[in-house]
């Protein structure tokens, strides 16, 4: 049978017990392996090092940047009353564009086509324009329509404003903000639905559930793990870009920072006033998303295991 | 066989995919209490044919009805109309599917995937729900993972919870699909071994597989798939021992080799629990 005459013996690993540490640290010690001195790293290093120094001293030490008056505004009220107002349009648009997003989502993942068309356009057209344009267009909304009116039809209950009274700075931003970033939501939700595996709607369905039912409780539960870390960026992205509406005296941040140079000229200094809180409230923002982060997503376990399963199911 | 009417019936049921005719006529009668195993290669209907008995894809053309009621079309004033997506839903919670990748869902633990359904669709009390649900897990060897989630489960404990969430809603027939293909092979047996179980105890059961040993033990009948079409079927010995259809005998001979399901190098059964 076998024609080859070269005998070769198979290893079998004899059975034995675990090796214990008494074991192992019979052996002896481990050989010691010092690191190796890289000249060139070290070199990169220090000349990189030297730039920093150089362009941070320049800086820093510049008569320009007028540090005392930085100082002297850093609490200032009405620097303070920005922040507020920063965070109050920031907060307050958020909690619209999740709402606002969840609802343009599930519209544009509608099995009906006019809803779907909707929720399609409303995306195009809020994703395809500069916040900076709808924030002055919002602002301008009494040139369109110079009183806004509510009335329920066939009834005499009317009522209506001057729009100019309506749309303040404050509510021109929170408006063109929120309409804004429920566009981005939107796309954060829907790619969180779709990133459930189709199996998990396919379970619900069999055991006799209704299809809106089945989104409610399986699967947007699971949605909510997906989309929490984009939506705390999308969260601290729009802290930033909350400072366009210094345009249309939004009473932010800059712009409280733009009205006090505009009185005594000290552009710089103010805004490097406006510069640290900025950086302030981004650097807890993303201190505060990773704690969120960890918090939802950090247990692993939670997620579907049906993510690992290959989805090539048969058919 | 049974003369009664049978509890499943499918006619003439088509499916396409856009230009792909997956399902060419499809005849199909299943009885109380009978085990009804489909082969078949891989692309020939058999998942597809199961979708579309629970609805979870339309059949295109045919009709399918569950206790002589058509579960796809209602008549009003002589006509023929589809029915709401409560029929629907009420019809699929009388046939519970076990799928190949289990689907459990991820954001629950053991227990509360196996008392979600009675709980949301049956409004059943939650401590009732909760009582009964323990009752399944430890039926199929899992009550002392019941606050475990689908994650912490290895595959096969997975597809018995899956399976103990399908009996909550206490159904009519229970369909399989490749309940076991997506299995490491060491834990095929303890799925397999609550699937005979629940033959044992009467089950109504259509199953999809690739587990020949199963089919032999505890099926009653074989229907053969090819192509979107049943190429043969009749009572589990005739079949596999004697098949009539060339294209059984080939697809026969090539499952038959493969290891697991030599009859001499089965892994034994572990028992459960």
């Amino acid at each position: 049978m076998n024609t080859k005459t070269t005998t070769r013996t198979w290893y079998v690993r004899p059975e034995e017990p675990l090796q214990s540490d008494a074991a192992a640290a019979e052996r002896g010690p481990s050989r010691r392996v010092h690191t190796r001195v890289n000249l060139t790293q070290i070199l990169i290093g220090v000349v990189l090092a030297a730039i920093l120094v150089v362009l941070g001293w320049s800086v820093l030490t510049n008569k320009n940047m007028g540090w005392d008056i930085v100082v002297k505004y850093l609490f200032s009220p009405l620097i303070l009353k920005g922040i507020s107002v920063t965070i109050e349009l920031t907060v307050l648009s958020m909690v619209i564009a999740v709402v606002g997003g969840a609802v343009v989502a599930l519209m544009s993942q509608s099995r009906n086509i006019v809803a779907r068309a909707m929720g399609g356009l409303y995306v195009w057209f809020f994703r395809g324009t500069p916040l900076l344009v709808q924030l002055i267009f919002w602002y301008n909304l009494a040139l369109l329509f110079p009183r806004i009116g509510l009335g329920i039809p066939g009834t005499d209950i009317w009522m209506d404003w001057d729009t100019n009274q309506v749309i303040s700075g404050f509510t021109a931003a929170v408006l063109g903000l929120s309409l804004h970033e429920a566009a981005y939501m939107s796309e954060i939700i829907r790619g969180g639905i779709n990133g459930i595996p189709k199996g998990q709607m396919d379970a619900a369905l069999s055991i006799g559930l209704r299809r809106g039912a089945a989104m409610r409780k399986v699967i947007l539960p699971q949605t909510l793990r997906i989309i929490i870390p984009p939506t705390a960026n999308q969260f601290i992205s729009t802290l930033k870009s909350s400072s366009l509406v210094a345009v249309i005296g939004g009473g932010d941040l800059l712009t409280c920072a733009q009205w006090i140079y505009s009185e005594n000229f000290k552009v710089i200094p103010l805004l490097l006033v406006a510069t640290l809180w900025f950086l302030v409230m981004t650097t807890a923002a993303t201190v505060a998303e990773s704690y969120l982060e960890r918090w939802f997503c950090g247990n692993k376990e939670r997620a579907p295991i049906t993510l690992i399963a290959p989805a090539n199911e048969e058919e | 066989m049974t003369t009664a009417t049978p509890l499943l019936e499918l006619e003439n049921v088509h499916k396409w995919y856009g230009q792909r005719h997956v399902l060419r006529g499809i005849d199909l009668r299943l009885h109380q209490g009978e085990v009804v195993c489909v082969i078949g290669p891989s692309g020939s209907g058999k998942s597809t044919l199961l979708r579309c008995i629970n609805q979870l894809e339309k059949a295109d053309a045919g009709t399918i009805s569950l206790g002589g009621v058509d579960v796809m079309h209602e008549k009003r004033r002589g006509k023929l109309f589809e029915r709401s997506g409560k029929d629907v839903a009420a019809f699929r919670q009388r046939i519970g599917m076990v799928f190949q990748h289990f689907n459990l869902f991820g954001h629950m633990s053991a227990v509360e995937n196996v008392m979600f359904g009675p709980r949301q669709v049956n409004g059943v009390d939650k401590v009732v729900a909760r009582a009964r649900a323990m009752e399944l897990l430890d039926m199929v060897g899992l009550a002392a993972r019941a606050s475990q989630l689908p994650t912490q489960l290895s595959g096969g404990e997975q597809q018995r919870v899956a399976i103990a969430r399908c009996l909550a809603m206490e159904p009519e027939i229970l369909m399989f699909d490749e309940a076991t293909s997506a299995l490491d092979p060491e834990l095929v047996a303890e799925v397999i071994n609550v699937m005979k179980e629940l033959a044992r105890a009467g089950t109504t059961m259509i199953a999809v597989t690739h587990e020949m040993g199963f089919a032999r033990d505890a099926a009653d009948a074989i229907v053969m798939m090819d192509a979107g079409l049943i190429i043969e079927e009749g009572p589990t010995a005739e079949v596999l021992n004697a098949p009539r259809h060339a294209r059984t005998a080939l697809f026969l001979g090539h499952v038959a080799n493969r290891p697991d399901n030599r009859p001499d190098s089965r892994p034994a059964n572990r028992p459960d629990v």
